[in-house]
């Protein structure tokens, strides 16, 4: 039985996102590939979580169906994903099935119960969860401004955080603002200091943009405190209606839908919202440590270097506060000096935001540099999870130890690297059992069935018979 | 073998889509034919292959009946066995010209992809003369110069048609270029010769194959129009689906079948042959085959 | 040699500038650097499979022909009858045809190395078909014998390359280059796109064959540990440049240069416990149409010094923020909106309508001197002297700064060379570059 709400979680417990006994399927001409099997695992909020494995193991596959992006070829056959609360998956057997047509398999879809879910996941995309990719050049729209792609994730997801921001200039009593920027001008300033001070003065709605104008690098003292105190604005008394429904609405009114888009109005209505985003565009980027931000923001994807799309690409997937970010192996395609920049983006980030973040990756090292848990994947099976620090000193499961091995030490020279013999399987008939038993040096007949997850400390999970109490 | 395994993909993925499959059945069907009538003719009720048979006695068009499934056209010609025979002759000449016009384009574009620079704008440019060529006024001034007859028709043709092969096995050729077997070959020291005909030609081909398909509808229609404004073989009685239209277009009010049947028997392989090509494009998309 | 591909026939991108590599029998050199570097383009250019604007390279050149050579002069009759013999730019067809026997290239891209049309045998066998092998039935058996020792069975011969794997191609790929028993492979990042595990395997199959058969590799990747692990040498290049050498172990224990220091600070260690310090570069690699003058790195390098060939319009960006904020602000916005005028690569000047005097120029020479040790400064320490003329129209305020030097080689160590301004030549009291010096390889090839 599929379950549509969780009986005894309330939502905000303790794990943001649990993924339990995921099978997802690929119906090839060919055959069927049994690409992930029986993936357990949960994200808690502000932890970051890894996922690694080598080519075919699935572990993109598992992060991207998360969000059900699965290609069309793919059907997750069975499994639960909990996000917030909502199982994401609670219809796959309505959703699709496969039938055996003569001696092949075929997928049959339910074309209305794939658009319902479209339309409850665009809620979710972008906005709860974010994708970060690995190649950015494919995934940044070549002929749109990189302002306006930014901009797009605002206009999409966060409207009221817009309005609520232009109607807190607003209200805000000028001499508030210069108690403000004086206060801060001459005390050190920390995040404490300043929802103290809003606080103090009673200027909730000003907090984020305080905030963002105090930690941008690219702007001197002098400019931050003039841009505080600039931080006035009155708005078109035409105006203030829409943007008080676009508050109180989440979204645009309807009355407003159409005059908004009008050419001449635009600019009293949809136009002011769209240069709130870009202003918020400039903050993210700011926050990803971008240079140039201004003639970035006019700019195309194409002028930008590896590097910096892809600091594009994580401001995007931040823009809206997601609570979760998936990363699929987002540094793989740059260079080791960009990687290590944006590897320190990453930690930022992760200290600064507290969101939870999946990330992806084929590179132990740079999985030791960010993650605090990390699961491994083979073949389409989670074999161990464990905490950081515990996976690199005490791994338990034979592949584990093996890549491991297998990768080349960058502090000394070694005769030879360690090996597992023997290559992946066919996914298409995978091994009965534990799907690395074809390759274990440690394999006996117990084997041939899968074992479950056994506890070998606090946290740590091995699915190996080796280790069966 | 593995290559064999790849044609019977190619044959699978065809058949599940049954506008292509069907189209495939329908092409096949007219080479059939027109194999048949060149060999055995008489198996399919043709008497003559190489000419159509007057009767003079009943010269008037007459609508089709049991005795003359097609109906007979001026002068008394039994019209199923004229289209019938007619079919190889079209048939025939459109493959000869289309693998023609692709044999000079393909090797005109690969190797000006391949040698580059110079020698590439020139060929280039002496393409995009030749592509410019307005194919009926240029036919009918080859006609006016050289003759009208079939040949010299084809000849036009074929000249008016390889630029686009050309230009297509150009750009094909110019990013199969950058491919590192191409390289790999090069250091194993493979000239250059060897290297355009068993690395670059065989990679064109595949693609290339789709143009020729989709074109050979093409080739049969511009062909029969030719035919059908004047172009003739030396044998009056040479049946050929343009001409039978000609023929048979003066009678076209009292007996639209002469015209009809003729034409509809162009239009049918033109569809097939678009259908075939689009889905041999669908077949051979990589994309497609795993 | 330099090499440079031409865009568009009228820019240059400056791929390679001045590189010198040797490489010894049965030594395995490595080439490493981040992408633009230049490494792909000098791993071609070895191999003959692009042309070099200028220099050469010999191949299987005696060592005392390499001495001699090196003490003519340039375009001497001498020189050229060297070059004749051995120069792989100036080689016939019939040498050419030699050449290609002697050396192979294995690609990064096990997908597009492998001809999608041709089977395995015939992609084997391609090289010995092009050198007309003989006897040629025993071609065949020869394939076989290759793809088993790369570890591919009988029944790969007749499959095409899109049933393999990557593992298995790269496998393909390496049998092809040792058909024809050649003596220096070129390996451009031939395990970049592979598993950990996979590359594990292939590696260690490398490393078996240069052993066993004497070969020689030039072994390019960006992967540090990878070229850790397979190199006796070790060369590090930067934007065109090489800017480090020297036997592996050395250059990797001792790193000098601060490019090679901050690569190498940069990998991600797979262990969670250890905190490196990491130095991160500032910046982005250069675009190798207009690179940096001088040393390329300069504008990236955290221990920039003054003449490391920081030219007018890196130092007026600086100039500008101290102007600013040492109370000269039409000064500022002159220098910002490019209101001056660049005399030369060393000179510029910038006019003001107020006038200034000695004390006021001694205060914008203090505010230099004080702001130059912030990394995004720097080229502040290649300003060297400040001058100002006054007339009547207001004063105007001329900069020069230090003459660029293109580091040169020095020696820190029996084999460890290093091109920066931080090591000057001499100073070190070590050899000079051109030569290994302490112990010699025996090398009697050599490519120069």
């Amino acid at each position: 039985m599929i379950q549509e709400t969780e009986p005894n979680h309330t939502p905000g417990s303790e794990e943001l996102l649990r993924v339990s006994g995921l099978r997802i399927s690929f119906v090839t001409r060919s055959g069927v590939i049994q690409a992930i099997d029986d993936v357990s695992f949960e994200v808690k909020p502000g932890e970051t979580l890894g996922l690694v494995g080598e080519t075919g193991c699935g572990k993109t596959q598992t992060a991207i169906s998360i969000m059900r992006l699965t290609p069309e070829a793919g059907i997750i056959e069975k499994g639960e994903i909990w996000f917030r609360g909502t199982n994401l998956a609670k219809n796959i057997d309505k959703e699709f099935r496969i039938v055996s047509k003569k001696n092949r398999k075929v997928l049959k879809r339910n074309k209305a119960k794939l658009n319902n879910l479209e339309r409850e996941l665009a809620d979710i995309r972008g906005n709860h969860i974010s994708m970060v990719f690995q190649e950015p050049m494919t995934s940044l729209n070549p002929v749109r401004s990189i302002g306006r792609q930014v901009s797009e994730v605002l206009l999409t997801h966060d409207l009221p955080r817009l309005s609520n921001r232009i109607l807190a200039r607003h209200a805000v009593p000028p001499e508030a603002l210069r108690e403000v920027a004086d206060a801060l001008a001459h005390q050190r300033v920390s995040r404490e200091n300043i929802r103290e001070l809003v606080g103090k003065y009673d200027i909730p709605g000003l907090e984020e943009q305080i905030t963002s104008v105090i930690y941008r690098r690219d702007i001197s003292e002098g400019s931050k405190i003039q841009r505080i105190k600039g931080l006035k604005q009155e708005v078109n008394s035409a105006s203030l209606p829409f943007l008080r429904g676009v508050s109180a609405q989440g979204k645009i009114p309807a009355a407003y839908r159409f005059p908004a888009r009008i050419p001449i109005l635009r600019a009293r209505f949809l136009g002011l919202l769209e240069k709130e985003a870009l202003a918020v565009s400039s903050e993210l980027l700011s926050m990803v440590g971008m240079p140039n931000i201004s003639s970035v923001l006019k700019g195309y994807p194409h002028e930008l270097s590896g590097g910096m799309r892809q600091r594009v690409m994580i401001a995007m997937a931040i823009a809206a506060s997601p609570e979760l970010i998936i990363a699929d192996e987002p540094t793989s395609a740059l260079d080791v000096t960009i990687q290590a920049q944006i590897l320190q983006l990453f930690r930022e980030l992760k200290a600064n935001l507290n969101t939870s973040i999946l990330f992806i990756s084929h590179d132990m090292g740079v999985i030791a540099e960010i993650c605090d848990r990390v699961g491994i994947m083979y073949a389409g099976n989670l074999v161990e999870i464990a905490d950081i620090v515990d996976l690199f000193s005490d791994p338990r499961h034979p592949y584990t130890k093996g890549l491991l091995s297998a990768i080349p030490p960058s502090d000394r020279k070694v005769e030879t690297l360690g090996l597992i013999r023997g290559s992946v399987p066919n996914l298409m008939n995978p091994p009965a059992g534990c799907r690395f038993n074809t390759r274990c040096p440690f394999v006996f007949d117990k084997c041939s069935q899968m074992p479950p997850p056994i506890p070998v400390k606090e946290g740590h999970y091995v699915r190996c018979w080796l280790y069966e109490k | 073998m593995a290559r064999f395994d790849q044609t019977k993909l190619t044959l699978r993925i065809l058949f599940e889509n049954v506008t292509s499959a069907a189209g495939l059945l329908i092409v096949l069907g007219y080479v059939l034919i027109a194999i048949i009538d060149a060999v055995y003719p008489q198996l399919i009720g043709v008497v003559n292959a190489y000419a159509e048979v007057p009767d003079y006695t009943n010269p008037v068009p007459q609508p089709p009946s049991l005795q003359h499934l097609f109906g007979t056209t001026y002068p008394g010609i039994d019209l199923y066995q004229a289209v019938v025979a007619a079919i190889r002759v079209d048939l025939w000449y459109s493959f000869v010209i289309v693998l023609a016009g692709a044999l000079v384009g393909i090797l005109v574009g690969v190797v000006a992809a391949y040698y580059s620079g110079f020698f590439d704008e020139i060929l280039m440019r002496i393409t995009d003369i030749f592509l410019s060529i307005p194919y009926l006024p240029f036919a009918i001034a080859v006609g006016f110069v050289l003759g009208r007859g079939l040949d010299e028709l084809s000849l036009a043709l074929v000249i008016v048609w390889w630029p686009l092969y050309a230009r297509y096995a150009r750009g094909q050729a110019l990013s199969i270029k950058e491919n590192a077997y191409v390289e790999a070959a090069r250091a194993s020291g493979v000239g250059s010769w060897g290297i355009i005909t068993k690395h670059i030609v065989p990679n064109v081909l595949t693609p290339v194959f789709v143009q020729i398909s989709l074109d050979l509808g093409t080739v049969v229609q511009t062909f029969a129009a030719l035919t059908f404004i004047g172009f003739a073989s030396a044998n009056p009685l040479l049946p050929e689906l343009g001409k039978l239209i000609s023929d048979g277009f003066p009678y076209a009010i009292s007996a639209p079948w002469v015209v009809i049947f003729p034409g509809v028997t162009i239009l049918i392989f033109a569809v097939a042959m678009n259908l075939l090509g689009d889905g041999l494009r669908d077949a051979l998309d990589p994309r497609n085959r795993t | 040699m330099k090499g440079e591909k031409v865009i568009g026939g009228t820019r240059y991108v400056h791929a390679v500038d001045e590189a010198q590599l040797t490489i010894g029998e049965n030594e395995v050199v490595g080439l490493v650097g981040e992408s633009g570097c230049g490494k792909t383009t000098l791993g071609r250019l070895v191999l003959r499979l692009m042309e070099p604007s200028k220099g050469t390279a010999f191949f299987l050149i005696p060592r005392s022909s390499i001495d001699r050579y090196r003490t003519l002069t340039a375009g001497s009759k001498e020189a050229r009858t060297i070059e004749r013999e051995y120069s792989i730019y100036r080689f016939d067809r019939r040498k050419m045809k030699e050449f290609r026997k002697d050396t192979q290239i294995v690609f990064q891209d096990p997908f597009s190395s492998l001809d999608p049309h041709m089977t395995i045998r015939a992609i084997v066998a391609e090289p010995m078909k092009a050198h007309h092998y003989r006897p040629k039935d025993e071609i065949d058996s020869k394939v076989s014998k290759l793809l088993e020792e790369c570890g591919l069975g009988e029944q790969f011969l007749e499959k095409l390359p899109h049933e393999l794997s990557g593992g298995q191609r790269q496998r393909v790929a390496i049998a092809r280059a040792l058909a024809m028993s050649p003596r220096l492979i070129v390996l451009d990042e031939p395990t970049s796109a592979l598993d950990v595990s996979v590359q594990a395997q292939i590696l260690n199959l490398l490393k078996r064959f240069k052993s066993e058969r004497g070969l020689s590799f030039l072994f390019i990747s960006h992967h540090l540990a990878v070229v850790r692990q397979m190199s006796d040498e070790v060369y590090v290049m930067y934007a065109g440049q090489i800017v480090e050498k020297g036997e592996t172990e050395a250059v990797f224990n001792s790193p000098a240069h601060p490019y090679t220091i901050a690569l190498l600070s940069a990998i991600p260690v797979p262990d969670p416990t250890t905190k490196r310090e990491k130095i991160l570069l500032k910046g982005e690699i250069p675009d190798l149409v207009r690179p940096p003058g001088g040393c390329r790195f300069h504008p990236r390098c955290p221990s920039a010094l003054g003449n490391c060939g920081w030219s007018p319009d890196e130092a007026i960006g600086s100039l500008s923020d101290v102007l600013a904020s040492s109370g000269f602000p039409g000064l500022s916005e002159a220098l910002k909106s490019r209101d001056c005028r660049i005399i030369d690569d060393q000179t510029f000047e910038v006019h003001t309508s107020e006038s200034l005097d000695a004390s006021q120029v001694e205060s914008i020479k203090r505010a230099v001197a004080a702001k130059k040790d912030n990394q995004s400064n720097f080229a502040l320490r290649a300003v060297e002297d400040i001058t100002s003329q006054s007339d009547t129209t207001g004063a105007t305020i001329r900069v020069r700064l230090t003459v660029p030097l293109v580091p040169e080689f020095t020696g820190l160590g029996t084999r460890h060379f290093v091109a920066c301004n931080l090591f000057p030549r001499g100073s070190t009291g070590q050899g000079e570059s051109n030569e290994f010096g302490g112990v010699e390889p025996p090398v009697r090839d050599g490519q120069h």
